[in-house]
């Protein structure tokens, strides 16, 4: 029964991997994923967006993880992959190294995110979960975003 | 709540904002050709349905002002008398004020419209005289004579009127008869207790009206009792009789009938009735007015959400990338089959058929809200009494559906401005200026550097410059010493609290002046252009980004990308001969080209990814318009020239200025559309300052 109870507070992420770094997005964020693909260059626009995509038919902007989080640029391999999420109706793509799995992770083993030492900045992970040997961070999508205004251009212009 | 009524409600509404659109339309077309009783007709079809409906919400003034106005309508539809001006002149009015009767209604406002008594008493008396009655006392409160006539539309008074309508009804489904379609009459006198037998009338009209091209129905409601000795199982609708049009014999219509006895009803043709000179009359036309009908609906319209055609532009881009792959498909094309090879052939066809047709869902030809304008153009000539004549062109310009939405009012604003303000006050003043006493408004719309520009000219007085640099001191909003230039001047006009008219007019000056119709144009991404000679006129031009339009593009490649430079700004492209590029103190490089001198932009160099420099005389030059003066961008090479979709970027790049958005290509590969404004040094300069 105990377990029955802890099961339904369990809630699937999508896994994947940066360098060593284990990271974790709600599933419900994710519309799909899939592999890489040509990404047209747009000039003039920040270095961690990589361009735009033709995801049949629609022009989405690609985010480069990585570039994001302050790491350094790596040549995509078979397992790079792009991550399509779709957070308030705007679909981005993130590129990542490769996705590892959907996890169903108890609430029970999150925790906090701790405030020192990590090149990312904290803001962007929401917690921190226990799996295994891993330790799984989750992002925030909405936060990760909100400096560079990517959400809040489109809150402006619906206040509009 | 009543959640049901509400949508009920709201579909009303929208439904009359399109019939007294299309009637506002209808009847200024019916004003330039007053024998055109087939327009006449379908003002009439309209004027009907908004009848009914504004009686069924509970609009009664609406209603009762609509039930008189229909009168008129079918006095003239029916007779095909001609119409004297000053009627005309009533008719026109009328939708006016069924307009705004409408509005007083929706916001339940307890005042009508200044003009609703006048105007109605006007159209009694008309009907009245028409028919060669007295006319009426006049009714001091319009409610009960509503519901009287209500009471005469609905529960007849007399079998005069049973026949009457029933003719009437007749003769309207004579005009749209065609082939082997007969006109039948059919006539039920029920007992009642017809309901405790089963039948039920309305069954009757259904059946019949499943296989019928027209049907109409007249009930004879006069014994029906008061609500308090009403007895819900009993027939009291005991004669009804029902005009059909139908191809079926008289054989399927008795058919409908079985269950009823042979002396409740009787089927006659309504051909052979003694009316034989009218029906001479309505044959004759009918050629006519059915290709009208048939015009008119093929122009219906259904409404879809815009959120469901992004979805389908999406699918069908997915659609052609798949069919794409499979027409070019090495493994499918070694199959040796012709049939095989003749489907792909088809499906390619579908496929571009398909994505063509979509492509145009969301585009819609401006000549819609040109026609609104119209009717504006010539209520403010009215009201100014300025003789005008009005152009329009480039009706054929399509823009995009959710943009023409908030381009009507303020394009009605800019244009009475231009009548009112910007032509000369009276005739006089014209003939002394050496002009032709009507006065000349342009409508305009054009494709201009990737963008749509509607623009409205006169040819008025112009604006005096030093007249509005005055004001402007005067109301503060610039000081003495600034050095405006001449567009600078005249965008002081369209300055919240800015007005030159000295005397507040009825049309313009309502307190809403230009800047709202800044705000509401920037609102859209555009701007406004204020261009002005003084004694010639002015030319107020709406630039309007194109969002989802479709462009025509120069495809040119510079450092490896393909870019779209939209056609329309290019002026010529060339190679340059070595001897007229020049360079300028390392500030930059230019060319002579016929005594201009165009700045030369390297495209690859501005986005920042040029490997290897090469001069220009080696690649291509594409000369284009920009806001700023010509300028020479420097390209690798020119690609094609094609007809793309501006797709946005998304949100993430939306402050991206030099790049106004992606078009995909039929590889499937993007290329990203330029906007050259933003290219030229001046604008470098300035987004850099």
């Amino acid at each position: 029964m105990a377990k029955e109870t802890q099961q339904s507070r369990r809630e699937r992420y999508l896994t994947f991997f940066l360098g060593e770094e284990q990271y974790g997005i709600a599933i419900d964020q994710i519309k799909e994923i899939i592999a890489m693909m040509k990404v047209t260059n747009v000039p003039k626009a920040p270095a961690y967006i990589r361009g735009v995509i033709n995801l049949r038919g629609s022009i989405i902007p690609v985010v480069d993880t990585r570039l994001r989080f302050g790491m350094a640029q790596r040549e995509v391999d078979m397992h790079t992959a792009i991550v399509i999420i779709e957070v308030q109706k705007i679909n981005i793509g993130f590129i990542v190294d490769r996705v590892e799995e959907v996890a169903s992770i108890d609430a029970a083993s999150m925790s906090e995110p701790p405030r020192f030492g990590n090149h990312i900045d904290g803001d962007f992970i929401s917690s921190m979960a226990q799996m295994e040997q891993n330790v799984v961070m989750i992002l925030d999508v909405v936060k990760l975003f909100k400096d560079e205004e990517l959400f809040n251009i489109e809150q402006i212009q619906k206040k509009d | 709540m009543s959640t049901k009524q509400e949508q009920l409600k709201a579909i009303f509404i929208e439904e009359a904002g399109e019939i007294i659109e299309k009637l506002d339309v209808d009847i200024l077309r019916f004003e330039e050709n007053p024998t055109d009783f087939a327009l006449l007709n379908e003002v009439f079809r309209g004027v009907h349905t908004l009848k009914g409906n504004a009686n069924a919400f509970g609009f009664s003034r609406l209603g009762g002002f609509v039930h008189h106005f229909e009168d008129v309508l079918d006095h003239y539809r029916s007779t095909k008398e001609s119409i004297e001006v000053e009627i005309l002149e009533l008719i026109v009015n009328s939708v006016d004020l069924i307009k705004e009767t409408m509005t007083c209604e929706l916001d339940a406002l307890p005042t009508l419209p200044a003009a609703y008594e006048s105007n109605l008493e006007a159209i009694k008396a008309l009907i009245a005289f028409k028919k060669g009655k007295p006319v009426e006392p006049t009714a001091t409160t319009t409610a009960p004579a509503v519901l009287g006539d209500l009471a005469s539309e609905f529960g007849l008074g007399c079998t005069d009127q049973y026949e009457q309508l029933l003719t009437q009804a007749a003769t309207l489904m004579a005009t749209t008869q065609e082939g082997d379609e007969r006109i039948w009459r059919i006539d039920l006198t029920l007992d009642s207790d017809s309901y405790r037998r089963g039948v039920d009338c309305f069954v009757f009209i259904a059946l019949l009206g499943e296989k019928a091209k027209g049907i109409e129905s007249v009930f004879d409601c006069e014994k029906i009792p008061a609500l308090e000795t009403f007895v819900c199982d009993q027939n009291f609708m005991q004669h009804i009789g029902i005009v059909v049009l139908t191809a079926q014999s008289r054989v399927e219509i008795e058919e409908n009938f079985e269950f009823l006895e042979a002396h409740e009803y009787r089927i006659t043709p309504i051909d052979a009735a003694p009316k034989v000179e009218t029906q001479a009359v309505a044959v004759a036309q009918a050629p006519v007015e059915a290709t009208t009908a048939v015009a008119s609906s093929a122009k219906s319209t259904i409404r879809i959400d815009t959120n469901k055609l992004d979805e389908l532009f999406d699918s069908v881009g997915e659609l052609v990338i798949a069919q794409n792959f499979i027409a070019q498909n090495e493994k499918i094309h070694a199959i040796a089959d012709e049939s095989i090879g003749r489907t792909i052939e088809t499906l390619s066809k579908i496929t571009k058929r398909i994505q063509d047709r979509v492509m145009s869902l969301r585009m819609v030809a401006i000549r819609d809200t040109f026609d609104k304008m119209k009717r504006v153009v010539r209520d403010t000539s009215k009201k100014t009494g300025k003789a005008l004549h009005l152009n329009v062109l480039g009706e054929e310009t399509e823009i995009d559906k959710t943009m023409i939405d908030s381009l009507s009012d303020p394009l009605i604003h800019i244009i009475r401005n231009a009548i009112d303000h910007g032509l000369e006050a009276d005739s006089a003043a014209r003939i002394a200026a050496g002009k032709s006493v009507e006065g000349t408004i342009t409508l305009r719309a054009f494709h201009k550097s990737g963008s749509i520009v509607i623009s409205v000219s006169d040819d008025g007085r112009g604006i005096n410059k030093a007249k509005v640099l005055q004001k402007a001191i005067a109301k503060g909003i610039v000081t003495a010493d600034e050095n405006l230039t001449d567009s600078q001047i005249f965008a002081l006009i369209m300055q919240p609290g800015f007005s030159t008219a000295d005397a507040i007019s009825d049309l313009s000056g309502r307190g809403v002046g230009l800047d709202v119709v800044k705000t509401s144009i920037e609102k859209l991404r555009g701007k406004i252009e204020i261009e002005s000679v003084e004694g010639q006129g002015t030319t107020f031009s709406m630039v309007l980004p194109l969002t989802l339009a479709i462009i025509d593009g120069m495809l040119v490649q510079a450092a490896g990308e393909i870019y779209i430079i939209p056609t329309l700004s290019v002026v010529e492209s060339l190679r340059p001969e070595r001897e007229i590029v020049h360079a300028f103190q390392e500030k930059g490089e230019f060319i002579s080209l016929r005594g201009q001198h165009l700045p030369i932009v390297r495209l690859g160099a501005y986005f920042g990814h040029e490997e290897r420099r090469i001069e220009p005389w080696e690649g291509i030059l594409v000369c284009v318009e920009t806001e700023m003066g010509r300028i020479a961008l420097m390209v690798d090479e020119l690609v094609g020239r094609q007809q793309v979709v501006i797709k946005p970027l998304g949100k993430a790049l939306a402050r991206q200025r030099e790049i106004s958005g992606g078009a995909i290509l039929g590889s499937g590969d993007i290329a990203l559309i330029l906007n050259i404004d933003a290219l030229s040094p001046h604008a470098i300069e300035m987004s850099h300052a």
